[in-house]
């Protein structure tokens, strides 16, 4: 069993499921003083839940995410520069952290066009969010009081700026636990050895035969054992932490129900059949290849049914195509791909919760932005979720038979435009039929932002609000909090980042401290309110800050 | 019907020539036993390994045997390593040279190559690599571009410069270093693949453009089709070989530096092509079985087309080298991304994988089977291309093996349905679905 205390609680609990709305906010903030900082995080500290709690039973949750500029300053850069130093495989993690998620956003996120980072919103643009107060509640109610919680801590540290506030909440009524495109989300996740909760069929890695094995907790927990049989974090300070990704992801609502129907009305068949050929499920979560040619709501609300397949009977694809969305972010042991030995290496924990009001099916476009706050729990950043975005989504998939050469991800791929733009093919199982090709396939998910957070286990934040440092990978802590080591030598690989087209070293300090998208009306036709909010204008205002920190109102 | 080599033997656009390079250098003893028997070939090929060794002074062709010149057994891409020695106080100033991004020593294109690279290494050598179809392509292209080679092989002893054909001739076969094992996952020159890929270009066009159609206008926009340039069309080959492959001007695939990104993938471009170099050392004890290994696999897999490493569907090519008997010099060319290049060798391919590094200092005792202690060991070992160009970079392996399946489906199909066929519409949506995994 895992030291579930320790281990802050979204990393292996998920707080809501299908039939209860969840409600998100995230704080991002920016530190001026470590000091100040540190006083923040030792009172935030009692507000975070672990595992352990959220089995206890919790109002809402608080989770703290750091970014690599904030572990510097806190003096444990040199934890991860220890890691580096060793030249093994956590370096890839370590490194991806130390970069972040938009110096490696073009050449490896694929993020380019209507994604790119200079189209991003300024928040994830400035490269100067430091920390995630992350708070999730499943009542409206319990969130404002995590929230207004978390703000009155930030509001005391005078020097700490909050820099932008997103919120995201699932829907409810009949579309809860669906995404904007209709679709039942959040269903597959992978199971953990040592999590202390059930897990159901089709959750962990296929045996050989039949069955399904749990994964190594160090998959998704730093400081144990993972897939390889080895512990790359040994440094006390990773230890029962993990890597966060967020992910703020558009999603071109309109733009997919259109495409859809006129592929569906050019081929004779229906809009849904071709979204769900794309997404690999029904809308109700059931699987095209347990059910291949109708929706089955029963078997898509069936926790132990609905994830329990496999690709081995279907090598053509002729029920869920292989370049459908969850084949190829999970191709398990699929034959005509990268077998269940290599899919291993590369599962994730997904948290995601859509924001912005839904579009009311067959409603005209609204102007209004509205997508999925998409959060991923992993050990190993470039191992994870990297690999998924750079191989599985953006790019061939490794398969042994011919198939897929240029395709990429239909439903979250960036497409190319042009002379090789993107199109997705659904084999046909008729003789005498030719298999339907979507042509010129859009874009339909965007990338609005996004970053790459440590959530470090209360052990590690205890010392960090304490101003401890260990160097020492035996955990023998020192007194005096130490600066991180010189900057590092280069790595002997250029790293990703260094061959970035555009890296902007620096933040533009005049940007403005708020962003403040409009406020959504909620729409009268539409039974779910808005998701997302500014930061509301009935929390307290700041204290006056500082010199040098910046209002938080300043909109 | 004509079964898959009696077409390859018809459409063959240049016959016989693609064994020429191995021969050139100096004809085998074995190279001509016309009649013998693959089996035959195979056994005294071994007897010929096994009594060789490890020979001083090998010949510059990565088999002990040269090929039989009547089979088309070999046909196909072919290689050749050159290594040669820097002037002393030249080696920083090369690198430097070669590490501009603005400076591309391979700017003129030139047909018959598919993958050409160079780097330095142990402070003394300057490697140049190529693959061909022909000797003389090769020759050709680094004649082509004297203006950007010559500043680079100038730095090197004795060079005389690349526009005098002849001595360059000698000079290049003078630095040959013996390849061990040479693997290469298809056996087309890169004409055939560059015609096949703009093939199955144009038929995805053809495809879309028919969709729902009536019957009339599909036989128009079939017969349209047919008549484009890059079908295997027996007779027109046979008519103008030479002339319409290199006449066409703005066909896709030219020498391109790996700098120069098409803007159209403008996208890091993970499905494009890269190379991968490593050097380790080895135990010498070890040695002489690993040659004689290496050998084996680049007989079966160039003269008997057998591909152990069909699994690997990353791999372009791959070749081997011993240098100075002590250490191991890998070179290889892959799609995409690294970690899922090693992943590949590790979890479908690892027994072979391990034959061939097993013998290197360093090497994971459990082998490639430990990706990531083997992740770290060829990362350890790795050594930094400096230049690379290659035909269809921005190609991945599967859609070259695709466009060539599809490009002899089509000539087998437009044989037995013509445009005014009685079932044209039924034909062809059979053939497509028949062949739906080629359009992906
Ligand atoms: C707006 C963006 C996205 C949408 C709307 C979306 C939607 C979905 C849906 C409907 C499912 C099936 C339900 C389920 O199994 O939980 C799914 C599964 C999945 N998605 Fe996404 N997704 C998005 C982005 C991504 C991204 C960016 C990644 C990876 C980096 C990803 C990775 C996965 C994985 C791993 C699964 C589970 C597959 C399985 O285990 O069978 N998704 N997604």
């Amino acid at each position: 069993m895992l030291e579930l205390g320790q281990i802050q609680s979204t990393i292996l609990r998920e707080y809501y499921r299908k039939d209860s709305p969840s409600f998100e906010c995230y704080l991002f903030l920016h530190f001026t003083e470590a000091e100040d900082a540190r006083a923040l995080i030792k009172r935030l500290l009692p507000m975070v839940t672990s595992c352990a709690d959220v089995d206890r039973g919790v109002a809402h949750v608080l989770n703290i995410g750091l970014t690599y500029p904030a572990v510097d300053m806190f003096g444990f850069g040199g934890a991860a520069h220890a890691l580096n130093q060793t030249d093994h495989e956590a370096t890839g993690a370590i490194a991806a952290f130390k970069c972040g998620m938009k110096a490696r956003a073009v050449s490896i996120l694929g993020d380019v066009d209507e994604s790119d980072p200079d189209n991003w919103e300024p928040v994830y643009r400035n490269g100067r969010i430091h920390a995630v107060v992350w708070v999730t509640a499943k009542q409206e109610e319990a969130l404002r009081q995590g929230v207004g919680k978390a703000r009155e801590a930030i509001d005391a540290a005078p020097t700490v700026e909050l820099l932008h506030v997103q919120e995201a909440r699932g829907f409810s009524g009949e579309y809860a636990g669906t995404e904007h495109f209709g679709y039942a989300d959040g269903i597959a996740q992978p199971s953990v050895l040592g999590s202390g909760i059930p897990d159901h069929p089709g959750d962990g890695t296929p045996r050989k035969r039949r069955g399904w094995d749990r994964l190594q907790p160090g998959e998704f927990v730093l400081g144990q054992i993972d897939e390889s049989g080895q512990n790359q974090f040994r440094s006390p300070f990773f230890v029962n932490g993990s890597f966060l990704v967020v992910r703020k992801l558009q999603q071109h609502v309109v733009r997919f129900r259109e495409y859809v129907a006129e592929v569906a009305q050019r081929n004779g068949t229906t809009p849904e059949l071709v979204a769900s050929k794309m997404v690999g499920r029904w809308p109700s979560g059931a699987p095209l290849v347990l059910s291949p040619d109708r929706d089955d709501p029963a078997l898509g609300a069936d926790d132990r049914r609905n994830n329990d397949f496999r690709y081995d009977g279907d090598p053509d694809g002729l029920r869920c195509p292989l370049g459908s969305h969850i084949r190829r972010n999970n191709p398990r042991e699929d034959p005509s791909g990268p077998g269940a030995v290599q899919t291993r290496l590369h599962r994730i924990i997904r948290r995601s919760t859509p924001y912005g009001p839904r579009l009311p099916d067959g409603a005209p476009d609204d102007g209004k932005e509205r997508g999925v706050m998409f959060a991923v729990i992993n050990a190993d950043i470039a191992r994870q979720f990297e690999f998924l975005q750079l191989n599985w989504i953006n790019s061939v998939l490794s398969s042994t038979v011919l198939t897929l050469p240029a395709d990429r991800d239909p439903l979250v791929g960036q497409q190319l435009r042009g002379r090789s733009a993107g199109k997705f093919l659904i084999p046909s199982s008729h003789r005498k039929k030719a298999p339907t090709i979507a042509w010129g396939l859009p874009t339909f998910v965007t990338t609005r932002g996004g970053a790459y957070f440590l959530l470090p286990s209360l052990d590690a934040l205890w010392d960090i609000a304490h101003g401890k440092t260990y160097e020492d990978p035996n955990g023998c802590e020192q007194d005096e909090p130490q600066r991180p080591p010189d900057p590092l030598p280069e790595p002997r690989q250029p790293s990703p980042c260094d061959k970035l087209p555009r890296g902007e070293p620096e933040p533009a300090p005049s940007e403005p401290a708020v962003e403040a998208p409009a406020a959504n009306a909620d729409p009268p036709a539409n039974a779910d309110p808005p998701a997302e909010v500014t930061a509301p204008a009935d929390a307290n205002p700041p204290a006056t800050p500082p010199s040098g920190a910046r209002s938080k109102e300043g909109g | 019907m004509p079964s898959f080599h009696d077409f390859d033997a018809e459409s063959e656009p240049h016959g016989d020539e693609a064994d020429e390079a191995c021969e050139r250098p100096e004809a085998s003893p074995f190279a001509r036993s016309a009649g013998m028997s693959r089996r035959a070939l195979a056994r005294g090929m071994v007897g010929a390994v096994v009594t060789s060794g490890l020979f001083a002074g090998c010949r510059p062709c990565f088999s002990p045997f040269s090929p039989k010149h009547e089979t088309k057994l070999n046909r196909g891409p072919r290689t050749f390593t050159l290594r040669i020695e820097i002037q002393p106080g030249r080696y920083r100033r090369l690198e430097a040279m070669l590490d501009d991004p603005s400076f591309n020593p391979f700017e003129t294109p030139s047909s018959g190559i598919h993958f050409a690279r160079l780097f330095t290494a142990e402070h003394r050598y300057l490697y140049f690599m190529v693959i061909y179809d022909d000797y003389e392509d090769a020759i050709t292209f680094l004649n082509v571009n004297a203006k950007g080679v010559d500043p680079v092989f100038e730095n090197c002893t004795d060079y005389p410069g690349a526009s005098n054909p002849e001595l360059l001739d000698e000079y290049v076969r003078s630095k040959f270093l013996c390849v061990e094992l040479f693997y290469r996952a298809y056996d087309e020159s890169q004409r055939e693949i560059r015609d096949a890929l703009a093939l199955r270009d144009a038929f995805l066009v053809f495809v879309r453009s028919i969709e729902g159609v009536s019957d009339k206008e599909l036989r128009t926009r079939y017969a349209e089709f047919l008549v484009n340039p890059n079908m295997l069309n027996h007779d027109r080959i046979r008519d103008n070989d030479v002339d319409w492959a290199d006449t066409e001007a703005g066909r896709p695939l030219r020498l391109r530096p790996l700098a120069m990104p098409d803007p159209e993938q403008a996208i890091s471009a993970p499905d494009r092509v890269s190379p991968f170099t490593l050097m380790a050392r080895v135990h010498p004890s070890k040695l002489p079985k690993l040659v004689r290994t290496l050998r084996l696999g680049t007989f079966a897999n160039i003269e008997l087309a057998a591909r152990p490493l069909r699994n690997l569907p990353t791999l372009h090519f791959a070749r081997v080298s011993v240098v100075d008997g002590n250490q191991m010099l890998f070179a290889s060319v892959y799609d995409g991304d690294f970690i899922q290049y090693v992943e590949d060798f590790s979890t479908r391919i690892s027994k072979e994988i391990d034959t061939v590094f097993g013998a290197s200092v360093g090497y994971p005792i459990a082998g490639s089977a430990d990706i990531f202690a083997f992740k770290d060991f060829l990362r350890a070992n790795q050594i930094v291309t400096r230049d690379f160009a290659g035909s269809y970079l921005d190609r991945s392996l599967l859609q070259i093996q695709s466009s060539v399946k599809l490009t002899k489906a089509l000539a087998r199909f437009s044989k037995r349905v013509g445009p005014d066929h009685r079932n044209l519409h039924t034909r062809m949506q059979c053939f497509l679905h028949d062949h739906q995994h080629l359009l992906t």
